[in-house]
This record gives C-alpha cells, sequence and structure tokens, in this order.
C-alpha cells in the first residue's frame, strides 16, 4: 500500500515536472518605423519584411511583410507578443519577456535577414516608432533630399495634434529634443536645396 | 367600446415602452489611478466609438484581449467582436491610443463592447464614468 502510494506520488510529480504551458499574456510591444536603403525609403511597394527574434529562436516572434497594412502606409508595424512567467510557467517560443532584447531584422524577397536593430523590452504595452536604416533628416517622403515637399509636411507637423505619429519627430527633430519646434524650423531650412 | 379600449391599450403601449427601454440604461464608475488600471465592462457604451468613450481621459492606452482574432486595422476591422476581421498575427491584443497621441496610426481597438476586461494606462488620476446598456459578457475563464 505504501509502495502504490509512493509510485503516485512520484508519478505525480513527474507530470508537473514535465508539463509545460505558457506563460501569461501580457500586452505587446508594439514596433513601427520607416526602413531606410542607402537614405532612400523602402515603402509599401518594396518586396522587404521586418521580422523580430529574441533569444536567438528560428521562429520569429513578429514579422511584417511591407504594405500588409493599408491603414499604416509606408510603415512596417511589429507586435511583440509578450508574456509573464509570474505563473512558473515557461517561456513560449513566439512570445518575449520583459529585460529581454530583440532583434529587428530585415530580408529582401528570400533573400538573407540582415540585423537592422536591437530594442530592449522594457515595459509592457509600450509603443515606439522606430526608423530602421539611415534617413535623411528632414526628408519626410524618403527621397534623400530635402525639398519644399518636406517642408509642406514639416508645417503639419508644427499644427498638431500629430497626424501621422512619431515620424514628425524621426524626420524633423534636429536638435534632439524630442519635439518639434521653431528651433528645428531654421535647421530644415538650411538643410533643405531648390528653394 | 371595445375599440375605444383597445386603442387605449395601444396608447398605453406607446407611452409605456420609451420609459422601459431607458428604464435599461446604466452607469458604470472607475476610479483610475495613474498607470495600469484593470477594469470589467459591464455596459454597452451608448456610443461604443472608441474616442467618445475614453474622451477627456489622461490615457496613454487602453487594451483588450481577445485571443486569436487580432486583427488588421481599418477598414477591416474595428473591434474583436467584429465577425469581418482578418486575422493578423497571434498576439490576440487590441490597442487604443487617443487620437492626439503621435501612436495613434497603430491603433486596432475603435469599439468599446460591455462583458469584457479592459486594461487603461492612464497618466494620472481620473473618474470614469459610462452610460449603456447590460452588456453580456464574452469574457470565458479558461480551465
Amino acid at each position: 500500500m505504501r509502495r502504490r502510494a509512493l509510485g503516485i506520488l512520484i508519478l505525480g510529480f513527474g507530470v508537473m515536472v514535465s508539463t509545460v504551458w505558457p506563460g501569461i499574456p501580457e500586452p505587446d510591444t508594439v514596433l513601427y518605423g520607416q526602413v531606410f536603403v542607402n537614405r532612400l525609403l523602402q515603402g509599401k511597394g518594396a518586396d522587404l519584411t521586418v521580422l523580430a527574434r529574441v533569444n536567438g529562436v528560428a521562429n520569429p516572434i513578429a514579422d511584417y511583410r511591407m504594405g500588409d497594412n493599408a491603414s499604416v502606409g509606408d510603415r512596417f508595424v511589429l507586435r511583440l507578443r509578450m508574456e509573464s512567467l509570474a505563473d512558473g510557467s515557461t517561456q513560449s517560443n513566439n512570445a518575449a519577456l520583459l529585460g529581454q532584447t530583440a532583434q529587428i531584422l530585415t530580408r529582401f524577397g528570400s533573400g538573407p535577414e540582415q540585423v537592422a536593430a536591437n530594442y530592449v523590452l522594457s515595459e509592457r504595452g509600450k509603443i515606439q516608432y522606430l526608423d530602421l536604416g539611415e534617413r535623411v533628416r528632414g526628408d519626410w517622403n524618403g527621397d534623400a533630399s530635402v525639398t519644399r515637399i518636406d517642408w509642406a509636411a514639416f508645417v503639419e507637423c508644427m499644427r498638431g495634434p500629430v497626424p501621422t505619429g512619431g515620424q514628425c519627430v524621426a524626420a524633423f527633430d534636429f536638435d534632439g529634443n524630442s519635439t518639434v519646434d521653431l528651433a528645428d524650423a531654421g535647421a530644415l531650412l538650411t538643410a533643405m536645396s531648390g528653394v | 367600446m371595445w375599440r375605444l379600449a383597445s386603442y387605449s391599450r395601444v396608447l398605453l403601449l406607446v407611452v409605456a415602452l420609451p420609459s422601459a427601454a431607458s428604464a435599461q440604461w446604466l452607469e458604470q464608475s472607475f476610479q483610475l489611478q495613474a498607470g495600469w488600471n484593470s477594469v470589467y465592462l459591464e455596459v454597452d457604451p451608448a456610443t461604443a466609438d472608441a474616442d467618445v468613450v475614453f474622451a477627456g481621459l489622461p490615457l496613454d492606452a487602453v487594451w483588450t484581449r481577445a485571443p486569436g482574432r487580432l486583427v488588421q486595422g481599418p477598414p477591416n476591422c474595428t473591434s474583436p467582436d467584429d465577425p469581418t476581421c482578418i486575422p493578423e498575427n497571434a498576439s490576440g491584443w487590441w490597442a487604443w491610443i487617443p487620437p492626439d497621441d503621435p501612436h495613434h496610426v497603430v491603433t486596432t481597438l475603435r469599439l468599446i463592447r460591455g462583458g469584457r476586461v479592459y486594461l487603461l494606462k492612464a497618466r494620472s488620476v481620473a473618474t470614469w464614468n459610462v452610460v449603456g446598456s447590460p452588456a453580456e459578457s464574452v469574457t470565458q475563464w479558461r480551465r
């Protein structure tokens, strides 16, 4: 009888150890922005996929093919699935934990993946604008030059509420104070060509 | 005589209907703290538009979860309860970001329904009053 009870106990312990359940879902980390190659915007028509990986796992935790979501236009949007292991669960291979670093990669067609950025997941429910590649400061439309078209976009950004996301700051914040203001207007005029 | 009684019944019904309908409105009130707040909404707001429901509140974002039904943004989908939703990924979270916020472009949650849990991230203390009709719960407990 005692031996039987011990057997059941060991079996139960074995089941507990081998059972793996996913973590508690938490609000996503949302990364969105634009991709530049040689300072040129790779918009919704580009055969380009943006991916995110954590822990070097083969499965990306998020991916986005440019143009998939018409409402975001020429931007990519990565919704990184987050979870908590507070209940003793095991990390899923398609989710990230707070404190981990997500590797953001780009891939043209079926070509090789290239690391574009590393992003530390510091906060649940975080929404962050993130440009991949180098943008010409003051260049709104991604044609690698600063013209009257960009000036018109700058005026729109100054009007507020900002209609097109953190892109205003990414494009026009010359002095790095995280806002677009009159101080940036002078720098933009200096950067403009063909005026 | 019968005709008069019949008319009066119809009249009574006509008079009684609007008052019966208005009696179904409920108000729910939440005291929001700075930071994350978890609320269970028991009413379907009179106006479901998220921009209207959360207007004037000091919010960074509102999140709700609908496993397996996260979707593309407009024009395809407006809420987790929309049957026309197109799956976007397996995350299952929907987010509303205020219209005057730079990140509004990534909003997926546009209609607010009762009977579900919402996570509200507030910048400061506030009171959220919601008026609506009693909602049927869409939340299912995990076994």
